[in-house]
């Protein structure tokens, strides 16, 4: 045994450590993140599921409103309200797209998000350890993508730069000089990734980011 | 005779806990320099563990490999933020609180960068090679060496200078 390590021998988790960082994560929900469907895509069966359902309703000649039609009407209303309001990652609500669109879509990829936003986003399906990505998109010009891997999660802001609404651009930028939650990564002349500052992020994987960000 | 029921997850974490609770607790330490943020640390790395699951098919290695990393994260994290909104229980040496005749190494490696730092305790005190300093730390296994060669030589400074030591 070095000496370093015998300096270090005294620094041991006691049993009452154990138990209380026990006791903590036994009332923390550590359910595998692979095994539960992400908040998106279970937002997007919600929605899916209410199209259906609005759709039967309002088929012409199909049924007339009952009282238990009516109620199913509105668990629908009220679903589509919650929805309305907050998205399960705390997004706004413009951040979803239509019912219609996710029911003839399924939801945003790297492709439709770049469409939308005319620019180039990059596809994180192919960023070493990725296990969940979902692509959102929260304004004319904006958008975001959240990606968890085994070790880490991370919010990547996308602006676009080149789009004719300069001033909400303005407004985006003058909020963000404000804000020392955004890092910026990457810029161009047509789009600008900035990395959300409340992330689990070392050092190493932040220029890793940067790396495929600038690819 | 009381037969206490352990569930799956309860025992998941106490052998977690008893194989490699005080290399995490010594790494997070190394950086943190403070047991609260450290034993914080540990609970965050094996509920890090639990939720994503990763699979290492019997190896141990590889499990305290994925575990230390994580650690390693969370501490240069959790080290970020408190560097933003620096504290005073973090300005008090977690070293002094240890009754050590060896102290003073201790504290030689705590005044040392954090990526000397960082080499140096995965290098000495947990025996990883420098090629697996290198995986784990995401630097070049050349990078690592010169760190390591470059923390040895700040070492000695800081041993000199403020021990006496030749």
């Amino acid at each position: 045994m070095n000496k370093y390590q015998q300096a270090n021998e005294q620094i041991r988790l006691s049993e009452q450590q154990k138990e209380a960082i026990l006791n903590e994560i036994m009332s923390t929900e550590t359910a595998p993140a692979g095994k539960s469907l992400p908040g998106f895509y279970r937002w997007a069966g919600i929605f899916a599921g209410a199209l259906a359902v609005v759709l039967l309703m309002v088929l012409p000649g199909r049924m007339k409103p009952s009282a238990s039609s009516n109620s199913t009407m509105n668990e629908t209303m009220a679903m589509e309200e919650a929805a309305d309001s907050e998205t399960d990652m705390g997004m706004p609500a413009e951040s979803v797209r239509e019912g219609s669109e996710i029911a003839a879509s399924g939801t945003y990829d790297a492709k439709a998000l770049a469409a939308d936003l005319h620019c180039s986003v990059p596809d994180f399906e192919h960023y070493p350890g990725a296990k969940t990505v979902e692509y959102t998109r929260t304004s004319e010009t904006t958008g975001t993508i959240y990606v968890a891997t085994e070790q880490n999660e991370f919010v990547v802001l996308i602006e676009t730069l080149a789009d004719p609404a300069a001033e909400e651009q303005e407004t985006t930028a003058a909020a963000k000089a404000d804000d020392e939650t955004y890092e910026v990564l990457y810029e161009d002349e047509t789009v600008r990734f900035s990395l959300f500052a409340n992330n689990d992020m070392s050092e190493t994987e932040r220029e890793e980011l940067k790396g495929f960000l600038n690819k | 005779m009381v037969v206490m029921a352990l569930s799956v997850k309860e025992l998941r974490i106490r052998r977690i806990l008893d194989l490699y609770g005080d290399s995490l607790y010594r790494l997070a330490c190394s950086y943190l320099k403070n047991e609260a943020d450290a034993q914080e640390v540990v609970q965050d790395t094996v509920i890090q563990l639990l939720r994503y699951d990763p699979e290492f098919a019997g190896d141990a290695k590889k499990e305290k490999g994925w575990l230390m990393k994580t650690a390693a994260n969370l501490s240069r994290n959790r080290l970020r933020s408190l560097n933003a909104h620096p504290s005073e229980e973090l300005n008090e040496a977690f070293a002094a609180a240890k009754s050590s005749d060896l102290k003073f190494v201790w504290e030689a490696v705590a005044a040392l960068p954090v990526k000397y730092r960082e080499v140096i305790h995965l290098y000495y005190q947990e025996g990883y090679s420098t090629k697996e300093l290198a995986d784990l730390l995401g630097r070049k296994e050349a990078t690592i060496r010169s760190d390591l060669y470059r923390a040895r030589e700040e070492l000695k400074t800081i041993l000199k200078e403020s021990y006496d030591f030749e």
